[in-house]
């Protein structure tokens, strides 16, 4: 049942983002296209213009896919799940925990896609812009200046944990604070609010606490929410706090949707 | 819907009614077969299990016979159907004559009355 | 006949109104039962608790002798008193999301009735009027073998045709042992149709009896009852 839970969440999100990294990617391609009419030649006014705009396009789709993406999250949540949608979602014989999980896996799943989307777009920048052998090069300057350790596998593989750990523990903490702010009958949007800033309140209250306790511990907790150190050490904290973030938001938002679901 | 119900009384009653009149009417003409439960439910507006019950009670007085697998049928017995035609204008006449007591005429008018209603329907026909 | 709807003891409140005020009440399969009430009587509250969209304050209620769950919810086919499918979904979709999920879903049913009306298939729901819209949910909902059918107010709001159209997919479509709950204010349209009559005012059942007991012991219409009981 969850695969075809996810099958409907896919194509439900996918109807709204492809299209948006479609967009990204062709506007990149066209972009660097457009620069590369521009080498050496000296009218290129209209070119110019042309370039500056597909670049202010390509921007602008980017942000539109970020915004998009945070939108939908909460969407697909908020009204799919605890809207008027809700009546035929929870009338499906499937559990709460893979109503939750369908969505969260969809979510992860098109965030991803959007990742290497853009770094789809840059490489076709770079690319289209730079003769082949000489893009190589950038590509193998990019690794080296991410990673400047020889373990170019471990990094890596931690950076992709890093960042894939942070961005579910996100996705819980935003589904908790929906769930929460379910539980109030009028205002449900006004208090999953305020629940998601007294979630943020508590986290750093936490992460306060601990640091009176232990300062080294208390600092790689702050790092570890804020940004992704590759020392192997942080990285693990990190996903570690994300993962203990993800048990806790994840239970809440079970428990609020299985025992006190109240549907209006 | 299709069939009127009248308030106050029982559905499966008034389908009863309904059906009877339908044996002597010629819709089901005797020894013809009778539609199955759920398309008459739906003709009728009502729900099987009253259709049901009221197929049921016809079979109890032998005007449909149910033949198992291929359906009711409606009786071939003359006699049953001229006992219910009978019973069934015994109740009008009951109900007719009832009424007009209560308007005030006697008996004997009564008779007139009928007797002068049917010559002249009689006559406006041929007309 | 078994007992397929039980309630014991339901109670609701929502903060400190109370819809549901201790429900006890037991359907049998093979039944068409009216859930019958003005607005506001707790109708609507009942079913979505029955559906494990809502959960009771006190009490408990058994699908099939089962606690509400994903088991109960594979034996209900429900119909919520409001638009709940995706409206970008074309028809052809929705009936692969039924077939997804419901095993005794019977997508030639569906389709015969679909063509009937002459829906197309790759009309999605938010071209559809409201009337269709609403004939469309109910053929879904109508074209599983269930064994139960929760229906909230299937025919408020809509013109008489319209009307007729949603009795007659009712009775021509439940399983013969299903047990069928109609819930409606609008008693005089549906009661040739129900085998049971449930009368629910402010939260209480005060009368559950076969309809035609009511007529035959009141010598009045189900809904010239409903109207004397319900008197303001």
């Amino acid at each position: 049942m969850l695969g075809k839970l996810l099958k409907y969440e896919i194509k439900a999100m996918g109807r709204i983002m492809l299209p948006i990294y479609l967009v990204l990617i062709a506007l990149s391609a066209v972009f660097a296209l457009t620069m590369r009419l521009t080498i050496g030649k000296t009218a290129v006014g209209f070119l110019e213009k042309f370039a500056i705009v597909t670049l202010v396009l390509f921007v602008a789709a980017i942000i539109a896919a970020c915004v998009m993406m945070l939108i939908l999250v909460i969407q697909r949540f908020y009204k799919h799940l605890l809207g008027t949608e809700g009546y035929l979602m929870f009338s499906l014989p499937v559990s709460t925990g893979q109503l939750i999980l369908s969505k969260l896996l969809t979510a992860v799943l098109w965030i991803v896609i959007g990742l290497i989307a853009g770094v789809l777009a840059g490489f076709a920048m770079v690319g289209i812009l730079s003769s082949v052998p000489e893009f190589m090069k950038e590509v193998q300057n990019a690794w080296n200046s991410l990673f400047t350790q020889a373990d170019l596998t471990r990094n890596l593989t931690l950076f992709v944990l890093v960042i894939l750990a942070g961005v579910i523990a996100s996705l819980c903490k935003v589904y908790a604070s929906i769930a929460i702010g379910h539980q109030f009958g009028r205002n449900r949007a006004l208090f999953a609010v305020f629940a998601y800033v007294a979630i943020g309140i508590a986290e750093l209250i936490v992460a306060w606490v601990v640091s009176k306790i232990d300062a080294s511990l208390g600092f790689r907790i702050f790092s570890g929410m804020s940004s992704s150190g590759l020392d192997l050490k942080n990285s693990l904290t990190a996903i570690g706090i994300s993962a203990i973030q993800i048990c806790i938001y994840s239970v809440i938002t079970w428990l609020l949707l299985d025992r006190r679901l109240n549907l209006e | 819907m299709e069939w009127r119900f009248k308030e106050g009384i029982p559905i499966y009653q008034q389908i009863i009614s309904e059906l009877k009149l339908r044996l002597l009417n010629g819709t089901y003409p005797p020894g013809s077969r009778i539609p199955a439960v759920r398309e008459l439910a739906l003709e009728a507006g009502v729900n099987p299990n009253t259709m049901q019950r009221a197929l049921l009670e016809l079979e109890r007085d032998d005007l449909l016979a149910s033949v198992r697998t291929s359906g009711r049928f409606a009786t071939e017995d003359e006699e049953k159907l001229s006992k219910l035609r009978r019973t069934l204008s015994e109740s009008c006449i009951e109900e007719m004559t009832g009424r007009l007591r209560t308007l005030g005429l006697t008996d004997k008018e009564i008779m007139d009355a009928v007797n002068r209603y049917l010559t002249r329907g009689a006559g406006e026909a041929e007309s | 006949m078994d007992t397929l709807l039980e309630a014991r003891g339901l109670k609701k409140s929502y903060g400190n109104v109370a819809a549901l005020k201790g429900i006890d009440l037991r359907l049998m399969s093979g039944r068409i039962v009216g859930l019958l009430g003005p607005n506001g009587s707790g109708k609507t509250t009942l079913i979505k608790i029955a559906c494990r969209l809502l959960q009771p304050t006190e009490g408990q209620i058994l699908i099939d002798g089962e606690a509400p769950g994903p088991v109960s919810k594979s034996k209900i086919a429900y119909l919520p008193d409001k638009d709940f499918l995706p409206d970008w979904m074309k028809t052809r979709q929705l009936l692969q999301f039924y077939e997804d999920f419901y095993a005794d879903f019977d997508r030639n049913r569906a389709l015969e009735m679909l063509s009937s009306l002459e829906i197309p298939e790759n009309m999605t729901l938010r071209k559809m009027s409201k009337g269709t819209k609403e004939k469309m949910q109910l053929i879904l909902t109508m074209s599983r073998r269930a064994r139960i059918y929760l229906l909230d107010e299937p025919i408020a709001g809509v013109d008489p045709a319209a009307r007729d159209y949603i009795l007659r997919t009712i009775i021509g479509n439940y399983e013969e042992n299903a047990l069928v709950m109609i819930s409606t204010h609008l008693i005089a349209d549906v009661e040739s149709v129900l085998d049971e009559a449930v009368f629910l005012k402010k939260g209480e059942i005060v009368l559950h009896k076969p309809t035609d007991q009511i007529r035959e012991e009141t010598g009045k219409s189900v809904d010239e009852y409903f109207r004397e009981v319900f008197k303001c």
